[in-house]
This record gives C-alpha cells, sequence and structure tokens, in this order.
C-alpha cells in the first residue's frame, strides 16, 4: 500500500515492515527555493538500507534538484539530512563522498580526454599517491600505486562489463557503455549509497537489459540505490520502493505497485502534472 | 659559439618557465597571465641572497621554495573565482608585483635593477661562461622534464587532468579540487622560482622590465605556439620564439625597427596559430 501524504505532512513509511527496516539516509523537510520559485517543498523520505530506491515524477518534480542537495552541489534553505543518523548539513561534496554518498550525472559528465580505466581510477576512494611529492620523490612507489589502482579499477569495470573496453578513449564507447562508465565510476567511490540519475534514459533496448542486470547486480551486492528513472516498466523491474515526487513535494512513497497504479499519481505523471 | 650558447641557455630557461605556465593553463586549466611576475620574484629572492652571501645551493633552494608559497598565498582567494575572473585577477598580480620590483627599491634596486649577481662555482670553474653554465641550464632543464613526466604520468597527473575536464564531476568523486589547484601552484612555482633563480644567474643584471607584462605575455606565447599540456609543447615553443630575434638580428633591419618587427612577428604567430593550429605544434587544445 503506497501513503499519499497531505500537502506538507511528512510521510510515514507504507510498510510496517519498513518501519524496522533500519534507514540509511533521512531526508526531512528539505526546501530549496531558486529566487521565488520553491522547488523543493519540505520533501520528506527515507532510504531502507540495502534497497533500490526510484524517485519519479514529472519533469519539475524537484528530482535532480534533490539529488543536488543530498551530495552537497546545492545549499538547502530549510530541513535535514542524515546518513544512519549523522546530519550532513554544511559538508561538502568531497566529505560527503568520503561519508559513503556518491552520485552519477544525467548529463554524464564523464572525462571526454581520458580513457576508459583512467575515468575510473580518478574516482577511487583510495587516495594514496595523488600528491606531486610521491610522484616526483618516490616514482617506483607512484608506479606501484598507479598499478594497484589499475587492477582495481579493472574489477569495478568488470563487474558493469566493460573490462574489454577498458584502453579505449572514452568517446569511441557507445552511449550505453558510457552510462554503464557512468556507474563504474560512482562504484569506484566505494559508496554505500549510490545516486543514479536517470541512468537507462537514451539507451537502446539491448543497453538497457544490460543496465538494469548491472542496477540488480549493485542490489544484490547490498549497495542501497536512489534511481532517478522516468520509465514505468523499469521501475517495476528493479524498484523495490518508490518515491513519486510532484512540485517539490513527495506525494506518496511505498511499494511500486501500489504506487504506479495509483490513477491520481498516474494522472499526474502522465497527464502534464495537472 | 657564445651566440648560440646564450640563445640555448634563454631557450631552457624558458622552457623551464613554459613548463611552470603549463601545470596551470594547460594540464589544471587556470589561465594565469602573471607567470612572469613569479619568475621576478624567484630571480630577486636568488639575486638578493646571493649578493648577501649565501651559497648557490641555499639561495636557489629559498627562491623557489618562496615562490611555490606565494603562488599558493596569491592563488587562493583567486581560486574561488571563475575562470575569466581569474585572468583578470592574476594581471592585477603581475601589475602589483611591477610595482613592488620598481619602488621596494632596498631590495630590488627599484627600476635601476640589481647588477653583479654572482654566478656560483664548483672546483674553482665559474659558471658564469657559458660553455659551463649551459651544463647547469640543461641539467636543470633535464630535471624540471623528468619531474613533469613523473606527474603526468602518476595517479596525480590524471587527478589534474580530470579537474580540467570536468570539476563538477572530479568533485563529485571526492576528489578536492581546490587542493589539487593549490597543489600544482606550488609546482608550478617551484618551476618559475627555478627559471628566475636562473635567469638572474646567467644575466648577471636584472631590473623590473626584465619581468613585465610583456615577458608574461611572451611566455604565454610560447606555450600557446608550441603546445599546451605536452612535454614536447613547452620545449619547442621557447626554442622556437627565441629564434625570431636571432633571425631579425641576420636580416638587415634598422635597428629602431627590430623591437616592433619582433613584436609583430611574436602576434602574428599567435594569430596564425590560433586560427590553424589552435592546439600548437606538438600540443593539444587548451
Amino acid at each position: 500500500m503506497s501513503v499519499i501524504t497531505s500537502d506538507r505532512a511528512p510521510v510515514v513509511p507504507a510498510h510496517p515492515s519498513e518501519q524496522t527496516q533500519r534507514n540509511l539516509l533521512t531526508v526531512e523537510g528539505l526546501t530549496k527555493n531558486f529566487g521565488g520559485f520553491r522547488v523543493l517543498d519540505a520533501t520528506t523520505f527515507s532510504l531502507p538500507e540495502g534497497q533500490v530506491t526510484c524517485l519519479v515524477g514529472p519533469n519539475g518534480a524537484g528530482k535532480t534538484t534533490a539529488f543536488d542537495c543530498i551530495t552537497g552541489f546545492l545549499k538547502f534553505d530549510a530541513g535535514s539530512i542524515r546518513l544512519r543518523g549523522d546530519e550532513l548539513n554544511g559538508l561538502g561534496r568531497g566529505d560527503i563522498v568520503r561519508r559513503g554518498i556518491a552520485r552519477s550525472f544525467q548529463n554524464l559528465r564523464l572525462f571526454d580526454e581520458m580513457s576508459v580505466v583512467d575515468n575510473v581510477i580518478v574516482c577511487l576512494a583510495d587516495e594514496t599517491g595523488n600528491d606531486p611529492l610521491t610522484a616526483v620523490f618516490r616514482p617506483f612507489h607512484s608506479a606501484a600505486i598507479l598499478r594497484r589502482k589499475r587492477e582495481k579499477a579493472m574489477t569495478i569495470l568488470e563487474q558493469v562489463e566493460l573490462a574489454h573496453k577498458a584502453e579505449d578513449h572514452v568517446t569511441q564507447i557507445s552511449y550505453g557503455q558510457q552510462k554503464l562508465l557512468c556507474i563504474a565510476r560512482v562504484l569506484a567511490t566505494e559508496a554505500k549509497l549510490l545516486l543514479l540519475d536517470e541512468p537507462t534514459s537514451g539507451l537502446s533496448a539491448t543497453a538497457l537489459d544490460n543496465m538494469v542486470k548491472v542496477i540488480d547486480k549493485l542490489s544484490a551486492s547490498g549497495k542501497t540505490l536512489l534511481v532517478v528513472e522516468h520509465n514505468t516498466r523499469i521501475v517495476r523491474d528493479i524498484a523495490d520502493r518508490i518515491v513519486f515526487m510532484h512540485q517539490g513535494r513527495v506525494l506518496a512513497e511505498g511499494d511500486p505497485q501500489d504506487v504506479l497504479d495509483r490513477p491520481d499519481l498516474v494522472e499526474i505523471y502522465f497527464g502534464g502534472g495537472h | 659559439m657564445n651566440f648560440f650558447l646564450s640563445y640555448l641557455i634563454l631557450a631552457e630557461i624558458f622552457a623551464i618557465m613554459a613548463l611552470s605556465t603549463n601545470f596551470l593553463v594547460g594540464i589544471i586549466g587556470i589561465f594565469s597571465v602573471s607567470q612572469a611576475a613569479l619568475m621576478g620574484v624567484g630571480a630577486y629572492a636568488y639575486a638578493g641572497l646571493a649578493m648577501a652571501g649565501l651559497p648557490f645551493p641555499i639561495a636557489l633552494l629559498v627562491a623557489v621554495t618562496l615562490c611555490a608559497l606565494l603562488n599558493v598565498v596569491t592563488s587562493l582567494p583567486a581560486l574561488r573565482l571563475a575562470g575569466d575572473y581569474f585572468v583578470i585577477t592574476s594581471f592585477g598580480l603581475q601589475f602589483i608585483a611591477t610595482a613592488v620590483f620598481v619602488n621596494w627599491v632596498q631590495v630590488t634596486g627599484g627600476s635601476t635593477g640589481i647588477a653583479g649577481i654572482p654566478a656560483p662555482a664548483v672546483l674553482g670553474v665559474s659558471f658564469e661562461e657559458p660553455q659551463y653554465f649551459v651544463i647547469l641550464s640543461s641539467l636543470a632543464l633535464g630535471l624540471a622534464a623528468l619531474a613533469y613526466t613523473l606527474l603526468m604520468r602518476s595517479s596525480y597527473g590524471r587527478v589534474l587532468h580530470a579537474v580540467r575536464l570536468n570539476e563538477l564531476a572530479a568533485g563529485a568523486a571526492g576528489r578536492n579540487v581546490l587542493k589539487m589547484k593549490l597543489g600544482i601552484s606550488a609546482v608550478s612555482g617551484v618551476y618559475a622560482g627555478l627559471a628566475g633563480a636562473l635567469y638572474a644567474v646567467f644575466m648577471s643584471y636584472i631590473d623590473p622590465s626584465s619581468f613585465d607584462i610583456q615577458l608574461s605575455m611572451l611566455i604565454l606565447t610560447m606555450l600557446v605556439i608550441g603546445g599546451a599540456r605536452t612535454l614536447a609543447g613547452s620545449v619547442i615553443g621557447p626554442f622556437l620564439l627565441l629564434m625570431i630575434p636571432q633571425v631579425l638580428a641576420l636580416v638587415h633591419i634598422p635597428p629602431e625597427l627590430l623591437g616592433p618587427t619582433r613584436a609583430l612577428a611574436f602576434g602574428a604567430l599567435l594569430v596564425v596559430f590560433m586560427l590553424w593550429r589552435p592546439q600548437g605544434i606538438a600540443g593539444r587544445r587548451i
């Protein structure tokens, strides 16, 4: 069953089992204004650990803005974001990644003059050797660090089935493979919570199947995922839970079937948000 | 012979300076137009300390450290600004440096500069003579090039490139973008300090006009024409551009027209490269 919120009241988790499920992330009363326009309006939801939650809603619902606030890319005006109870407000992007939240971008943001494997190496949580003194004064140690990082990056690329493209330039691989590379980069951070912004948009049927398999694999490995997704078929496939947003507010939170079958939400989603 | 050696030495010194600029402009994407100011600080620091009797290695080390620290300190507020604003800020730094070089007479000698800067001597051999100094400048460029290669091949070099290519994505991966920029500013400062000190030793005379905005522009032109983001580009640019005055000296041009002709040649080269080969001779697009 889904829970429909009345105006700005906080959302209560739908399933009794969810209430006992440990929440990895809790977003409460998150509010963000751009000039006079309120993009997030007391947005409240939580992400149970180890589950895939899809953030759905029509364009302009505030999904990407919520991503930006959670990952420190935007400062928010009110509310709180807690990771396992620890407040994240005021932390920089790097600190948030180190605490265990990493994100991908809708427009990919790959390092487009670098190889596939170097794109992953740059994002690894292991920061040893990322300083000029080691590179210049301990060149053999620096080379050993790079070899170790390359091996780690290759393991990650194998997880997303991109190892055979490791040495290719990112502009030489297909769009679907670029999307998988985005997932590999997020995995490289070793974050517990992965925020994926429209990972399946623009993909061919085959690439889409690959992406769904990868997301399933991540879920099976115990990662907690928050995924912005527009394709309701995919949402039903991958999501354990749904957070439905509209005009900056969470209208429903719960089981995918229950939420997606609600006529009023279907009308909002497909009917232009009126 | 001395004519060729002088050209070679100056080209090597400016190749180190072009590498310093390459770190900022080419590798991490900080468009600095105050590199001559930094080179000047290195030159004046070395000159002052050497004149005070400090041995060459100590004076060099202090000059290099000072330039590294100064580049970090002056970059710190400016790096928080977006690209175009940083360029304007670095213009300001260049003008401030020139004003200090001219007006801090007790230290810099003011407009008259500092003359008689001593050259180092090892086992009774003075590096004052070009045939000996070229060993020093070649060794310095060799070490600078080796360090550049080691930096670029390391995981640190990869992160530097990533920051230039997409700062937001690098930040999203947990990289501390500001720390990376400050780190490479320090490295760039080390190179500029080394080039400045070598320049002071070789010329044995420096004055504020040696490190003005025109020199900053010349260094940038060397990098653009040689090619940014590669070792070869940073070496080719200075060797090519410093050859132009030598070539012009061989052509029968009235002495009063030599300066303007040289400036015209530099300007024309810059325009031609921007139009038809923006990545320079051996570089990649900035």
